[in-house]
């Protein structure tokens, strides 16, 4: 190839090369969130799960139920109270709170009532229709709710550290079981989900 | 040859204008926004921010937002639903818009690679930290919109979550990398020799966003009824607020707000911090306020009005001389520069009836947060840190050209260095190019006002201040407030009407 086709080659190579990879679209990778570094550090479905399955063991594996047994003779009947977000993320509080409620339901240790106000109004519209509508033996009246012993609340925190390039984000549930006759916490846990973001340092 | 020149520029032409975005959707935007009614948008006039809309969803359609400027077309149709009152659409288009953002941020080397070779447009567009925030500022007032204040209020957190982490890369930004390295040297002194400012770890002077932790401190009241918030965290934001406001007090000029003065007595009386109270009580001698417990059975608007336009960006060229293999070369670059933006409009009056009766109250908006200064002072802390790999970039191109010269004369004659040498200015003018783009839809400036009220229902009339000469009137919006309701209220002010437009 004589030198002027070699320029020509080199400018229209250059050219192609520049226009093709200046213009490429970026793209988006999906990893397990289980995965370290991966895309997201944002609470993820996930993250309820294993954080509600890892409270759950807490609270079976802790003495407060055998102790209210003893001393009352019978399971305690609990109910959920709030789990308020203060972490920097949009977090579905509900479906961590399902997670948890429907596995202590069914380990048989605890009875369960529901705390709902949108569950109690819609039992109570049913009570009243049954008063109205139902035979007399198959009413189930006004005034035979079991009432909680315990209510479970809590919180959900995040924070974030920093350290060269990574960005560790911290998600930390509190839980406590509070007794609605004295006001004594009875159980109270903790659990942090770790998250890590990996982060450039060429940014501009 | 001609041929071979013809295709070339072709090439580069393709190339460049493949990459450079239109820039028109702002202009439509605005001059259907301009068209309301007394000049005004607010939650029901919504005709003319509809047409508004409709004009960036077109434009989406069409692709006039190239594939690298996704976010900056979240951003312009998050803001176009949010001022269309669609509350809950531009909540989702911002949450996507967030996540794409936080994606970008932490972009790959390769992409920072083929910026220094080409321009700024080979990266995908993700936004100055001022602009970033506002995602977050904006979706806060969506989830307020719809009464959620638990999500409000995360997206409130978001922002000073994002300022600190943004912050603390800087001070760690690396040098050129590879082979750029080597021109580092040359650039540092062809800038310092012309007296150009430039520090690549220039941190940014806006570290917190005052009217985000003031709107904190008010979600949290608003949940404090369902036991979701607590006076102590309420008060703690609004102490936070009015820090960060006395900084904006000197950095942008925008004066600490009435407003803060009442909510900071309340909350720290109410949170049971009597020092504090008494410290504040100092700090506002004669500022009146209702406590708490009269407090919880009033009904709150939370008024927020959004007036102009913010600044755009345009191309500034910077032309040196610089000597390269025994020459002396013209190294040139273009860094963007703001133009344009303001707004005519400081704030609202705004008055208060019963319906069909007197006037029960009357107040006056205040400065939440001017976007203009903040974005001006972010982008100079911006400029900084990127100037000086602008001058690496064209000193790298400018040395390239000159030696694909020296190799085509000594290789083919004059003519094949003549041609090297258009080649090369071709592609050294295709692909100078600043990187002018910018979230075109912000405002100039927030205002805000927090009226309470008995429970009731109630004409809002809302005027501006000054009385704009294209507005008639204002605005009048009814509403009804039950104890311990928060509700927003919000209103947009276009700048006026282009003279052809």
């Amino acid at each position: 190839m004589s030198g002027s086709g070699k320029i020509k080659v080199f400018f229209m190579g250059a050219a192609l090369f520049a226009a093709l990879t200046g213009c490429s679209s970026y793209s988006v990778q999906r990893v397990s969130v289980d995965t370290e570094g991966g895309v997201t550090s944002r609470w993820t479905d996930t993250d309820a799960r294993l954080t509600a399955k890892t409270m759950i063991r807490k609270a079976l594996d802790a003495p407060w139920l055998e102790r209210f047994s003893e001393k009352n003779g019978r399971r305690p009947v609990v109910q959920l109270g709030q789990l308020i977000n203060r972490s920097d993320q949009h977090i579905n509080t509900r479906l961590f709170l399902n997670h948890f409620q429907d596995d202590l339901i069914n380990s048989g240790k605890v009875i369960f009532v529901t705390a709902s106000e949108a569950h109690r109004r819609a039992a109570e519209a049913e009570r009243k229709f049954q008063m109205e509508h139902a035979r007399s033996s198959t009413i189930h009246g006004p005034g035979q709710l079991t009432g909680a012993d315990v209510m479970i609340t809590g919180s959900i925190n995040s924070f974030t550290a920093s350290r060269g390039g990574k960005t560790v984000r911290y998600y930390e549930t509190h839980l406590k079981a509070i007794d609605l006759t004295t006001n004594e916490i009875l159980w109270g846990s903790q659990y942090q989900v770790k998250k890590i973001a990996h982060q450039s340092s060429m940014g501009f | 040859m001609a041929k071979f020149r013809l295709l070339s520029g072709g090439l580069v032409c393709l190339m460049a204008s493949a990459c450079a975005p239109t820039f028109v959707q702002d202009r439509m935007y605005f001059d259907h926004l301009a068209k309301a009614p007394g000049g005004m948008i607010g939650s029901t006039n919504t005709a003319a921010a509809n047409a508004a809309l409709a004009s960036i969803k077109k434009a989406e359609r069409k692709n006039e937002y190239g594939t690298k400027d996704q976010l900056l077309l979240g951003m312009d149709l998050g803001m176009a639903t949010h001022v269309a009152a669609r509350y809950k659409e531009s909540e989702m288009i911002f949450r996507k818009s967030d996540r794409l953002a936080e994606l970008l941020f932490t972009q790959s080397f390769t992409s920072i690679l083929m910026s220094y070779q080409l321009n700024d447009y080979s990266l995908p567009y993700k936004g100055l930290p001022y602009e970033r925030v506002m995602i977050n500022l904006i979706n806060s007032l969506n989830y307020a919109a719809t009464g959620d204040w638990s999500g409000a209020l995360v997206e409130a957190r978001k922002i000073r979550e994002k300022l600190v982490a943004y912050n603390r890369m800087y001070p760690q930004a690396a040098g050129p990398p590879g082979n750029y390295s080597q021109f580092d040297g040359r650039a540092r002194d062809l800038l310092s020799g012309h007296r150009i400012s430039y520090n690549p770890s220039q941190l940014n002077h806006y570290t917190d966003d005052a009217f985000a932790r003031y709107l904190s401190g008010v979600f949290e009241e608003a949940q404090v009824a369902t036991g979701e918030g607590s006076y102590q965290s309420a008060y703690l934001s609004y102490k936070k607020a009015e820090r960060t406001y006395e900084k904006y007090r000197l950095l942008y000029n925008t004066p600490i707000p009435a407003f803060l003065g009442p909510a900071l007595l309340r909350t720290a009386e109410a949170a049971g911090r009597t020092s504090e109270y008494r410290k504040w009580r100092q700090v506002y001698p004669n500022v009146s306020y209702i406590p708490a417990s009269g407090y919880e059975q009033m009904g709150h608007i939370l008024f927020v009005g959004y007036n102009g336009k913010i600044f755009h960006l345009a191309q500034n060229k910077l032309a040196f001389p610089l000597p390269i293999a025994g020459t002396i070369s013209m190294v040139s670059f273009s860094v963007p520069k703001p133009v344009g933006g303001g707004s005519g409009v400081s704030g609202h009056d705004i008055t208060v009836r019963r319906v069909d009766g007197p006037a029960v109250y009357q107040t006056s908006s205040e400065l939440g947060d001017d976007l203009m200064a903040i974005g001006l002072t972010n982008f100079k802390d911006h400029l900084n840190r990127i100037i000086l790999r602008e001058a690496i970039r064209s000193v790298l191109k400018t040395v390239e050209q000159i030696t694909a010269q020296n190799v085509a004369y000594r290789q083919g004659g004059i003519l094949a260095g003549l041609g090297a040498m258009i080649g090369g200015g071709i592609f050294a003018v295709a692909s100078d190019q600043a990187d002018i783009r910018s979230w075109r839809l912000l405002p100039a400036s927030i205002d805000f006002s927090m009226i309470d009220l008995p429970p009731g229902t109630y004409d809002l009339s809302i005027v501006t201040r000054p009385d704009v000469s294209y507005g008639h009137g204002g605005l009048t919006e009814r509403v009804t407030l039950v104890a311990g309701q928060y509700l927003l209220i919000r209103t947009v002010n276009p700048p006026p009407a282009r003279p052809n437009g």
